[in-house]
């Protein structure tokens, strides 16, 4: 257990008491609440206060003090000398420091007596200013306090309107705030020495969001407190722990060689769950750790790196930690291509459809087609959709290129021969806007013709996994406008047998995964058996894609499946080859006569 | 009616832990480290109000405590901090109508004896492998019940 002087003051930058005194350690024993409490205390007042000893070496500064005198990095070892310490007050001249010095030192010479109210005031600049103070606070230690008009300003004390964009700490947690981590960052860049080893550590909590969705904004505002204090209790008095905004954090690592051993302990602490408010919370943590001068120089890059492990760590699912690496960047940078390609690929006319065949496996007639989007860049040639429509996803463009493909693909769907239908995939993009979903499938039928009866909309199962019922409500809306639905992939991820009850789907797509595995694992047929079973019973038709051969055919057809789509029956083909296919395969439903 | 008023915020906090004394601290015997968990933690829980159980074996640890529900959140965060244990499970944090453990400041009970079977082995299992269960829970508290209830209370010397 820590023993109670141990305790480091909350901010992270300033120490306390690291060697303590022999008396001072036997009070802080007893006094340990106290001791912590009045830690807390100073890393609040607005006032940057230092403990010095007769020999004018600080044992120990709060957070305040940190700031005013900047980061504190290649100190020699020992406590810091006050002249040193003084250094880092850029604005401050070499005779204003002497008169800081030897305003502390005739001070505690003269037994605490010194003139007026013990006071000095130093300008720093046009019009900021510092009134230093000094008091004897026993055993041999004095305090001196430093008032900074600056600090006061931001902390709302003195006249005028408080400017938030001032402050140097982050008002929830009381750890510095984005605006301080770029000034030290800058300076410790700036005046790093040849021999420097720096590193950041970038955190950033998994499934925080959850939190303030589930137990509300202010659990999650306790539970940030929280993270901050179990993240102080594990860095060391020279390191600088930000919170630079939501559920992101960084520690600044003057001495970096510990970075990765402390970027896994903090991923471990966070993981521990935690009481919020009378609920338990489990968390996480992901880190990204990078080093400076080795992935600097600039600080710009420092971050970035650092910025980029961090993704990388998220990427792997969380609850990890990495370094950087220079393959991180170029993925990076290839990643900045494909989007910057992605963007312009719709006003460049690069995407086409392909249209793949639906056949009912009783009547052996065409149902219809899906919609597939393709992308054939110029140089890069055809980029496969698992590839381009995750990154169209993450940066947005997938609700215009789904609404271009809504549009064409109705255009060409409202000339083929009745009851054809045209299968659409909606992306859970596009599901979260409601209104505009329903406004662009209302516009795309009325502007086709196509009769809103031949138009199926294919939703994954992972779309309808988000936490509200609201993508619930948008499918019913455009069930009630006569638009069939249709579970995509089903088998894969979180598949549940009773989400297909949440909704009245009219169509069960049974993953090709599950086809592939036909005849050589008996788990397959289990599964698409079970499914097709289900669909049966809840009246909804089940087609199995991906199916090859003839052979996988008959199987499908064997477990139950009613429809099926794949290459046995068409790969999927251009506009211009429909009429052809038609010709070969007749069209038609269980309930309707052959058309065409 | 009132009575139930003044208890509503006691809460009841049951979670369990791996030992890691041994391997975090080479030096240290875990027979000693346990007398200061145990000092501090009586000191600290009487003044807090917190009653409660700990139970010790040779796997890890279960403790109950039963307190303030604030408290019992402070308190638990300074258990997570100690670096002689891991794996931090809670098994279950609800409030309670009455404290199970209204006399001890903090039972202890060193279920560490040889050839008996280690009654948190399987526990640890559970929590660590399929996730913390709410019978859990209720296991430790039972267990605790009559550990405490056979056994003399260790105390520290």
């Amino acid at each position: 257990m820590r023993e109670p002087w141990a305790m480091r003051a909350p901010d992270g930058l300033g120490t306390a008491f690291s060697t303590p005194p022999a008396k001072a350690v036997a009070a802080g024993r007893e006094r340990g609440e106290g001791n912590r409490l009045a830690q807390t205390l100073l890393a609040h007042v607005p006032l940057a206060v230092a403990v010095i000893d007769a020999e004018l070496r600080l044992s120990f500064w709060n957070q305040q003090a940190a700031i005013l005198f900047g980061a504190v990095s290649g100190r020699a070892a020992g406590l810091p000398r006050l002249a040193d310490i003084l250094k880092g007050i850029e604005t401050l001249t070499p005779v204003q420091r002497d008169r800081i010095t030897a305003f502390a030192a005739s001070h505690i010479a003269s037994g605490d007596r010194t003139e007026p109210d013990g006071s000095l005031r130093v300008s720093l600049g046009r019009d900021r200013r510092i009134v230093i103070q000094i008091r004897g606070i026993g055993l041999q230690r004095w305090m001196v306090q430093f008032f900074d008009g600056k600090m006061a300003l931001a902390a709302g004390l003195t006249e005028g309107s408080r400017d938030n964009g001032d402050a140097w700490l982050d008002a929830l947690t009381g750890l510095s705030n984005r605006r301080h981590f770029n000034q030290i960052l800058h300076r410790l860049v700036d005046d790093a020495a040849a021999d420097a080893t720096a590193a950041l550590v970038m955190i950033d909590l998994d499934r925080f969001k959850r939190v303030n969705d589930t137990l509300g904004h202010p659990a999650g505002d306790a539970l940030l407190c929280l993270v901050a204090q179990r993240m102080r209790r594990e860095i060391r008095e020279d390191d600088v722990l930000v919170r630079l905004g939501g559920d992101e954090f960084v520690i600044l690592l003057p001495r970096g060689e510990r970075a990765e051993i402390l970027a896994a302990r903090l991923v471990d602490v966070l993981s521990s769950p935690f009481l919020v408010e009378g609920q338990v919370v489990n968390i996480g943590a992901s880190a990204g750790v990078a080093y400076f001068p080795e992935h600097g120089p600039s600080a710009d890059d420092f971050v970035r790196h650092a910025d980029l492990a961090l993704y990388d760590a998220k990427s792997a699912g969380g609850g990890t930690v990495r370094r950087f690496d220079p393959a991180m960047a170029e993925e990076a940078s290839a990643r900045r291509d494909l989007e910057t390609d992605l963007r312009k690929a719709l006003a460049l006319g690069e995407f086409s459809l392909a249209y793949q065949a639906q056949l009912n496996v009783k009547n052996q007639t065409l149902t219809g087609f899906e919609a597939l989007l393709r992308w054939n860049h110029p140089v890069r040639g055809i980029v496969p959709p698992a590839v381009f429509i995750p990154v169209a996803e993450e940066i947005g463009c997938i609700v215009a290129l789904g609404e271009w493909v809504l549009r064409s693909a109705c255009h060409e769907a409202a000339r083929w021969p009745e009851p054809l239908s045209l299968a659409v995939n909606v992306s859970a993009r596009q599901l979260e806007d409601s209104e505009r979903l329903f406004s662009v499938v209302q516009a795309a039928l009325v502007a086709s013709g196509l009769p809103a009866e031949r138009l199926e909309l294919e939703v994954t199962e992972s779309s309808l996994l988000a936490k509200d019922t609201h993508v619930v409500d948008t499918l019913h809306r455009l069930r009630a406008a006569g638009i069939r639905i249709t579970m995509d992939d089903f088998g894969t991820g979180y598949s549940s047998l009773s989400q297909l009850r949440s909704f009245p789907f009219s169509k069960i797509k049974i993953d090709r995964s599950f086809i592939a595995g036909l005849g050589s694992d008996a788990q397959s047929t289990a599964v698409i058996r079970a499914i097709a079973a289900f669909g049966a019973g809840l009246g909804m038709t089940t087609i199995a894609e991906g199916v090859e051969t003839a052979q996988q055919a008959a199987l499908v057809e064997a477990d139950g499946c009613t429809d099926i789509q794949g290459y046995l029956i068409s790969r999927p083909i251009p506009a211009s080859e429909i009429d052809a296919l038609l010709r070969q395969h007749p069209a038609g439903t269980e309930t309707t006569s052959i058309a065409g | 009616m009132r009575k139930t008023h003044v208890n509503a915020s006691l809460y009841r906090l049951i979670y369990c832990s791996r030992n890691v004394i041994g391997r975090v601290m080479p030096g240290a015997t875990v027979d000693d480290e346990l007398r200061t968990i145990l000092a501090v933690a009586r000191r600290r829980n009487k003044s807090d109000g917190i009653t409660g159980a700990l139970l010790f074996t040779a796997s890890g640890f279960a403790q109950v405590l039963e307190g303030p529900r604030e408290t019992v959140e402070v308190t638990f965060e300074r258990i997570t901090a100690d670096p002689r244990h891991a794996g931090v499970t809670v098994l279950s944090f609800t409030p309670t109508e009455r404290r199970s453990f209204p006399d001890w400041s903090m039972a202890f009970t060193a279920q560490a004896a040889k050839g008996k079977p280690d009654p948190l082995e399987h526990l640890l299992a559970d929590a660590t492998f399929a996730g913390p269960r709410a019978t859990t829970g209720s296991d430790v508290l039972r267990l605790l019940e009559k550990v405490v209830q056979r056994e003399d209370a260790w105390i520290a010397a």
